[in-house]
């Protein structure tokens, strides 16, 4: 009804001007009635033409009954007879309060329903989302493919490979991976050689020299040769030795170490900030250098030396040297006085070598001096060569 | 991380909320309160049981920061800039660097 309402609202503008078409006698009798009325003012105007109730009824059941609004001209001339008329309002309003409290009794909104019968499809509908819990139990029973997860799967593939149907799966994986990653099988030096015989074949097709046919079936013939020289290159390929990865893993190598070559300097040195102010600390100037005496390259005597010279500072357990100085005021000064400490002690430690030699050489003179026959015979030797000169 | 920054700093209120504005991502660790305690004659003439307590109570903090040879200048300079008024720092810095290994050859051929 408010549908209705509210095409007769748009048709009731509508008609005053243009009266439908499809009823000839109406529009004969509009005019006449308002030209009457603006003419003549004393004589009272005809009685239009009225429709009775049970006419209006019919019309109504009648829209009420066909789907498309093909009835509804019919029952706005109606209404508007009946309107015009003006026997029957108090009736007419009753009449449409009455229709408008009734609801419809079969709306079929088909443009609505279409749309979302076309939008969203769905397989089943639940009723009653409460008993979703049974609705799921049913399905699982029902449906073996229901709510599908890995353990089901790993299941079925089981008895499936057990049952014969399927085979061993590995190698339809493995050719699986190949396929996808079919460009890092072939080596370089192939894929240049394929391409550059398919270039040759295409650039002579082109040419006219040969035909597409022919030019394929050679293509065919050299992927053939390519093939069986990939798998003679397989073949003569050896596996890589687990030792070289072993070698490879044995290396240690400190990623802290500045890189360079030479022994490792370790250094530490203190700086106080002293609460608000500037002031100095005698903590400041103090620098500290440890190094790996291993890593000098020293020989035995030389290390023994070493060793005498530094006492304490050496560690014998970490194989450290450490080197302390606070000298001079600043810190970089002392730093230098590090590193020119450390220098000397490596020349003194050298004149090892030096004084063993000469300790050595001593040691077997004094023990030739003591040997009588030895003396002897070389002051024979001697005065024979100062004979001789 | 070839170089490594090692704090110790005292003060006499606690700086724990403070410190992550000045060291972001260091290691933390409390370390424990020290105090002095005092306790000296009110009256400077007799009255030798009129006694006053005083203690000093020094709060402290262990900081390590990692950071690379490269990098020490600058964070020595926003160390000195940011830091907190009223606490001490004491910084330990330790780096590698390497003996150059010409120098060490001559120092080993002259010895000889």
């Amino acid at each position: 009804m408010r549908r209705l309402v509210t095409h007769l609202h748009r048709l009731s503008h509508r008609a005053i001007p243009s009266p439908p078409p499809s009823r000839p006698p109406t529009t004969t009798s509009l005019p006449f009635l308002l030209s009457r009325r603006l003419l003549s003012d004393d004589a009272a105007p005809p009685p239009a033409a009225d429709v009775p109730n049970k006419e209006l009824k019919r019309r109504l059941e009648t829209y009420y009954g066909v789907d498309d609004e093909a009835e509804l001209p019919s029952v706005t001339e109606a209404v508007l007879e009946r309107k015009l008329a003006d026997v029957h309002s108090e009736t007419d309003d009753e009449l449409i309060e009455e229709l408008r409290s009734k609801p419809l009794p079969e709306v079929r909104d088909r443009d609505f329903e279409s749309d979302f019968e076309e939008m969203h499809d769905t397989d089943e509908e639940l009723d009653n989302l409460y008993n979703a819990r049974q609705y799921v139990e049913k399905k699982i029973k029902s449906d073996e493919f229901f709510n599908m997860d890995d353990d089901k799967w790993n299941k079925m593939i089981k008895k499936a490979v057990d049952n014969g149907h399927l085979g061993n799966m590995n190698e339809c994986e493995n050719i699986l991976e190949d396929m996808l990653h079919w460009d890092k099988l072939l080596p370089d030096e192939i894929k240049k050689k394929v391409e550059a015989k398919f270039n040759e074949l295409g650039d002579m097709c082109e040419k006219g020299e040969l035909e597409p046919e022919q030019a394929y079936e050679l293509f065919k013939e050299f992927e053939d040769k390519m093939v069986s020289e990939c798998t003679e290159l397989m073949e003569a390929e050896n596996p890589t030795d687990v030792d070289e990865f072993s070698k490879m893993e044995n290396k240690s190598v400190k990623l802290d170490d500045p890189p360079g070559e030479g022994p490792v300097l370790r250094w530490e040195s203190r700086i106080v900030f002293a609460p608000g102010g500037d002031a100095w600390h005698p903590k400041n100037r103090k620098v500290k250098l440890s190094v790996t005496v291993k890593e000098l390259g020293l020989s035995r005597h030389a290390f023994r030396r070493l060793r005498e010279v530094v006492g304490n500072r050496y560690n014998s357990g970490k194989d450290e040297l450490t080197i302390t100085s606070e000298r001079f005021e600043h810190r970089e000064e002392n730093r230098k006085d590090c590193l020119r400490t450390l220098y000397a002690v490596v020349e003194d430690a050298n004149k090892a070598n030096k004084l063993a030699d000469d300790a050595r050489n001593a040691y077997v003179k004094n023990r030739l001096k003591a040997n009588a026959q030895f003396m002897e015979r070389l002051k024979v030797k001697t005065q024979k060569l100062r004979v001789a000169a | 991380m070839a170089a490594k920054i090692r704090i110790v700093m005292k003060s006499f209120m606690s700086q724990a909320n403070k410190v992550e504005g000045v060291i972001p991502y260091a290691q933390k660790v409390g370390l424990p309160e020290s105090r002095s305690l005092y306790t000296v004659l009110r009256s400077p003439h007799i009255d030798k049981k009129s006694r006053e307590q005083f203690s000093m109570h020094v709060k402290k903090q262990f900081l390590v920061q990692k950071a690379e040879t490269h990098e020490l200048q600058k964070k020595l300079f926003w160390l000195k800039r940011l830091r907190l008024l009223g606490a001490q720092y004491e910084l330990q810095i330790s780096f590698k660097t390497r003996l150059d290994k010409k120098l060490l050859q001559a120092a080993l051929s002259s010895g000889c």
